[in-house]
Formats: structure tokens, C-alpha cells, sequence
């Protein structure tokens, strides 16, 4: 049992020692900037912007390319860091892009409705390109909830559209596959509106997905866990076995 | 199911009394309003009609203690509903003399008193899907190392350690070969297990809840200041007492029935008393606060069945688990590590998680309970602007009402705005009268 006891005195000394310079090294951390390919805005509705990226690289593809992302978060995603940034990689492939930013809603966007993002923002967008660019239709990327929107975009104005690409984006909702699609059928939409004010919060989305993996955080926890008590190991079972 | 049936009827039967002598009494009011006496009749009206009252509801108060009989297989927790049920009714009838002529500050204190314990208890044992509603955002806490990230650490750590001490009989047991799923249950720490689940799954998390509560509790308050002692008291009193590691088998269609009976009732009972107070702010603020107390109920119920089912899931999750590493240690001589164990359970109780998640029945509750928790914060932004309306603020209706009209006149504009370039596009490509 000694040897037990002595583990746990090993792996617990120096633990507070640990705690402060982790919360030293968290206090004193960089900003991290994210977005960093350079755009310039071109267009702007209300909140919603759109952006057209420079580039160095020789445009192959003559028909411009317009991404449509979620609303649940923002353009730069598809741009995290320079060696991570799918823009990046569609510039360097020799695409023209356009991105549209919808911005961070507050209460005087409660009563925007989909066909708001539809018909107005993505339409004003596609309809800015197509002037300025002397073209009658041009290539819609959508991404997520911004493919969704995509998809019903390209359904109401064909005639706009050349080529449409989606990436993880939900069209049937009558599926069963998935959690999400069948707690969403069970959930009262307008009491979830109402009772937040008209501005779903992201953190209640944040706890949905949590939840679709209920044991993540205990699962992960455990590495750390270690850190602060024993592990059982053959030793620890040996004591036991003995005595 | 007799006690609950008798006691409902008794319940019922008393309010169609209470409601007959009301208008007994309405009828007697609009008489001496013809015969020009009212000022000299009002008061004797109202000392007959409260006395009538209150000797109706002592007797339903005799019948049901005597109808109800615990014994007669009824889970614990519909005792303590009736009990606190009762409990109310008595404070009630105690309180009413008081609204009917000058206000008693010694009956007042008191029920701030009580409802300030009942909200505190409330608070400090309950509250699980308030957190997304209390708006502090996640990204706060990612901000800095700040104390409640130590605290979810903790936590964790927690679920570790507690699944630690629960591992140390059962190995013991393994080691000695006696072990057995049937001694499981035997020598299984369930309160342990059960604390491991509400770690893991914020059950009865007061701290989470506490901004809103508090919220609550403040608007209760003057609501209830504005009502000069009415409503009611400890209605969630002994809810606190319902969380025993037993509550695996109780029957949550008898609590849930049962509530919605007594709402129903209690609503009843309780409407003459509002056709007292004067049409207005005041006599709506207290509505909305005794439909919150109402949802409230029914939230609690909601939430209580929903946790019961996560720790129907928990409980399969550790029999499996335990079966799993027993089953390893029969196959190969080496030796289990508490890991093992470990990471055998989560994978188990993970699988019957989500299995519970994917169900109709889950999902369904699930709705209900957001849809109750949602509602409930509704009532509660309505009653805060109700409460703040005579400061000189902007309440937020009239801030939502003002965006509404933006929005359309901006929608208004965008349609001018595509007419005009459309005509302007006509007029050039037109060719010229000239």
C-alpha cells in the first residue's frame, strides 16, 4: 500500500506549481488573428457585406465564385490562418472569390425571416457581381446553413446561377439520422424565438451539440484527471490483491 | 390510484362550493347595489363570504387527510405533493383575512419570508436549463482561465475520482471471485453513482441557475407586494425532498396529473379573489406571477422525469460495463486496471445516452421542458417591463415595436428603390420621341 501512496504523493507534488503557470501562459497568450487574406468590401446592405479577395495567382476560371456561409458563424472560418484557409488554397487554384459576410445580428434584426437572407442579401449580392462584372450568371459555393440557402437561392433564380456547390449542407429534415433532426421536431420554434428575445443565442446551438456527444468532456478530462490522482495500475492492483 | 381519485373529487367538489357562495354573495352585492346599500352591506357580505369560505376549505382540508392513505402503494414524492399542496391551502386561508381590510405587516413579512425560503431552496437545488438563457456567452469563460473553468475542471476530475471509489469494491470482488451482477446492486454506492451522473449531466446545479432565480424572485416579490399577501407559498417546499436515489421507479403520469388537477383547482380557487382586485397593472402583474409559479410546477415535473430517465440510462450503463470487464477478466489472466473500467463505462454509458437522446419519448419531453423553461422566461421579460414601467425606460416591446416598423419601412424602400432602377432601365433603353 506503500507504493500506492507514494504514487499519489509523485503525481500530485507540484500541482499548484502547474495550475499557475498554466494560468500564467493562458493570461499572457497571443492574439490569435484569423481572416488574413486580403479582401476589400465591395457591396454592403444593412449588416451584410461582401468581399472580394485579391490575389496574385492567374485567374483560370473566368465565372466568379460567391460563398454563402452560415449564419450561426462568420466567413472567416473558410480563412482560419495562412496555412490553414480554403481561401487561400481556392485563389491559389486560380478561382475569383466572393464571400458574404452577414455580421453579428442584434434585436433590430428580429424580424428578418429567410427570405430576407434569400431574396434580398444573397439576391443584392449576386445581382452586384453580375452588374459589375457584365456577366448574366455566376457560381454559388454554399457552406452549411449557408448551402441550405444556397440550394433554395438556385431553386428561385436558375437563371443567376451557373454552378452551385454545397458542402455539409442539410436538405432533408425529415431524416432520422441525426439527433438533432429529431429534437428539432419536438421543439415549439416560435416559443424558442419569442422567449429569446427574437435573437437565438449561439451558446443555446453550442449546448445542442454539446449534448451530441454527452461523455466528450469527461472523456477528455481523464488525461488531465491523471495528472491529480492514480491510475490503477498493475502495481496499485498487486497492493490490493495482497493485502 | 382510489386516494388520488378521492382526493381530487373532494378537491373539486369543495371548489364548486367555494365558487357557489361566491356568487351567492355577488348576487346579495348587486341586490343591496339595487336597494342603495352598499357601503353598509359590503363589509358584512365579505365577513360572511370569507367565513363561508374558510370553513369550506378546513373541511376539504378534514376530508382529504382522512381520504388519503399513503400506505395504499403511492410513491413518497405524491405524499409530498399533497402535502405541500395542503400546507398552501392553509397559508392561504390564513393570509385572506388580511386582503380584505387593512393589510397585516406581520402576515406580510412572513410570506415574504417563506417565499424568499422557497425560492432560496429552489435556487440552491434546482435549475438545469437556465444557463443558455441567462446570456452570458460561452466565449467569456474561454476569455481566461477564470474560476469557472476551474470549477468544470474540478468537475470532472471529479467524475474520475467518484468512478474511482465506486471501481474499488467491484475489484475487490473480482479479485476474490464474488462477483456477481446480482451483488452489484448490493454493494453498488448508488448515491455515488447518482452524484457521478448529476457531475456529469449538471443535474441540480444551483449555481447555474442562481441569476435567474434570483431574477425571479425579485419580481415575485413586488408582485407579490402588490397583492398585499395573496398567492401562494411553498409550493415547491418539499419539491427539494423529491430527488432520493429511489425516484427510479415513480410513477411521473400521477405527479404530472395531479399537478394539472390542482392548477386547474387552485385557479379556481384563487379567481375570486382576483375579481377583488381593481382592473391594472398591479392585479395583471400578479396573474403572470402565479402563471409563473404555475409553469414552474409543471417544469419541475417535466425536468424531474427527464432526470430520472438519464439515470435509467446510467444504471444500465454501469451493469453493462461491470459485465464487460468481468467478462475480460474470465477470457485472459491479466489483470484489470481501474482504466479499463473506466473507459468500458464511458463507451457504455455513452452508447445509452445517445441511445435515450435518439428516442421519441426523450425528444419529445425534451421540447416540452425547453418549451416550458422558454415560456416561463417569456412571462418573466414581461412582468420585469410591467415592474419597470413606471422609470423613465424604453421597454424592450416598444424597442421591438419600433424595429418592426423599421423592418417594414425598409422593405417598403428596397421595393421603390428596384421600381425606380427598373423604370430608369426602361426610359434608357426606350428609343427616343424626338
Amino acid at each position: 500500500m506503500q507504493y500506492f501512496w507514494n504514487e499519489i504523493v509523485e503525481k500530485t507534488t507540484g500541482i499548484p506549481q502547474k495550475l499557475n503557470k498554466s494560468i500564467d501562459v493562458v493570461q499572457h497568450m497571443e492574439a490569435i488573428e484569423v481572416g488574413t487574406s486580403e479582401r476589400e468590401p465591395v457591396w454592403q446592405m444593412d449588416k451584410v457585406r461582401l468581399f472580394h479577395y485579391q490575389t496574385s495567382h492567374e485567374i483560370k476560371v473566368k465565372t466568379p465564385v460567391l460563398i454563402s456561409y452560415a449564419l450561426i458563424n462568420r466567413y472567416y472560418m473558410m480563412d482560419l490562418q495562412p496555412d490553414r484557409s480554403l481561401i487561400r488554397k481556392l485563389l491559389s487554384l486560380g478561382l475569383d472569390i466572393y464571400v458574404l459576410d452577414t455580421g453579428y445580428p442584434t434585436r433590430n434584426e428580429r424580424y428578418l425571416t429567410m427570405n430576407d437572407y434569400i431574396n434580398v442579401y444573397i439576391d443584392g449580392a449576386v445581382d452586384f457581381i453580375r452588374e459589375s462584372r457584365q456577366i448574366p450568371a455566376l457560381n454559388l459555393m454554399g457552406i452549411c446553413q449557408g448551402g441550405t440557402f444556397s440550394v433554395i437561392y438556385s431553386a428561385l433564380h436558375p437563371q443567376k446561377i451557373k454552378n452551385l456547390i454545397t458542402l455539409v449542407t442539410p436538405v432533408d429534415f425529415s431524416t432520422n439520422d441525426g439527433l438533432l433532426f429529431r429534437w428539432a421536431r419536438h421543439m415549439d420554434v416560435d416559443a424558442i424565438v419569442e422567449g429569446f428575445g427574437g435573437l437565438v443565442p449561439g451558446t443555446f446551438l453550442d449546448m445542442g451539440f454539446q449534448l451530441l456527444k454527452p461523455m466528450l468532456k469527461v472523456r477528455n478530462k481523464k488525461t488531465s484527471t491523471n495528472l491529480w490522482m492514480m491510475r490503477t495500475n498493475c502495481s496499485t492492483s498487486c497492493e490490493w490483491k495482497n493485502g | 390510484m382510489d386516494s388520488t381519485k378521492n382526493f381530487i373529487d373532494a378537491w373539486m367538489n369543495t371548489q364548486n362550493k367555494l365558487v357557489d357562495n361566491l356568487m351567492d354573495t355577488s348576487k346579495k352585492i348587486q341586490e343591496s347595489f339595487q336597494k342603495g346599500e352598499v357601503v353598509e352591506k359590503s363589509v358584512e357580505l365579505y365577513s360572511q363570504w370569507f367565513d363561508k369560505q374558510k370553513s369550506l376549505a378546513d373541511s376539504m382540508l378534514h376530508i382529504l387527510k382522512n381520504q388519503w392513505k399513503p400506505e395504499e402503494k403511492q410513491p413518497d414524492f405524491v405524499n409530498f405533493w399533497l402535502d405541500s399542496q395542503t400546507q398552501m391551502a392553509k397559508m392561504w386561508m390564513a393570509m385572506l383575512p388580511a386582503t380584505g381590510s387593512q393589510p397585516d405587516p406581520a402576515a406580510f413579512a412572513s410570506y415574504m419570508e417563506n417565499m424568499q425560503k422557497m425560492y432560496a431552496d429552489w435556487n440552491k437545488g434546482y435549475g438545469q436549463l437556465f444557463p443558455s438563457q441567462n446570456g452570458q456567452p460561452w466565449s467569456q469563460m474561454a476569455q481566461a482561465f477564470n474560476p469557472q473553468q476551474l470549477h468544470h475542471f474540478i468537475d470532472n476530475t471529479r467524475t474520475y475520482m467518484k468512478m474511482f471509489e465506486l471501481w474499488q469494491p467491484i475489484y475487490k470482488m473480482m479479485q476474490s471471485n464474488t462477483m456477481g451482477l446480482d451483488s452489484l446492486s448490493k454493494m453498488m454506492d448508488v448515491e455515488k453513482y447518482k452524484e457521478v451522473l448529476d457531475g456529469i449531466f449538471h443535474f441540480m446545479d444551483g449555481n447555474k441557475s442562481a441569476g435567474f432565480l434570483d431574477m425571479i424572485q425579485k419580481y415575485n416579490e413586488f408582485a407579490m407586494q402588490m397583492l398585499k399577501n395573496s398567492g401562494s407559498a411553498n409550493v415547491f417546499e418539499s419539491f427539494k425532498n423529491f430527488m432520493p436515489a429511489q425516484m427510479l421507479d415513480k410513477n411521473f403520469n400521477v405527479l404530472s396529473q395531479i399537478s394539472q388537477q390542482f392548477s386547474e383547482q387552485f385557479a379556481k380557487f384563487i379567481n375570486p379573489y382576483f375579481t377583488m382586485v381593481p382592473a391594472g397593472r398591479e392585479k395583471e402583474m400578479g396573474r403572470i406571477a402565479m402563471d409563473i409559479q404555475d409553469m414552474f410546477m409543471k417544469y419541475f415535473v417535466k425536468a424531474t422525469e427527464m432526470q430520472a430517465l438519464v439515470y435509467q440510462s446510467g444504471f444500465m450503463a454501469i451493469e453493462k460495463a461491470v459485465q464487460q470487464v468481468m467478462q475480460k477478466a474470465q477470457e485472459n489472466t491479466g489483470t484489470s486496471t481501474f482504466d479499463d473500467f473506466y473507459n468500458t463505462w464511458v463507451n457504455t454509458i455513452e452508447e445509452e445516452i445517445i441511445e435515450l437522446f435518439g428516442s421519441e419519448s426523450y425528444s419529445r419531453l425534451q421540447g416540452e421542458l425547453l418549451k416550458l423553461g422558454l415560456d416561463i422566461k417569456t412571462q418573466t421579460d414581461k412582468l420585469l417591463e410591467m415592474l419597470l414601467a413606471p422609470l423613465p425606460l424604453v421597454p424592450r416591446s416598444e424597442m421591438d415595436e419600433m424595429n418592426a416598423a423599421l423592418y417594414e419601412l425598409k422593405t417598403k424602400v428596397r421595393q421603390l428603390e428596384k421600381r425606380l432602377k427598373a423604370t430608369e432601365k426602361t426610359d434608357e433603353t426606350a428609343p427616343s420621341q424626338q
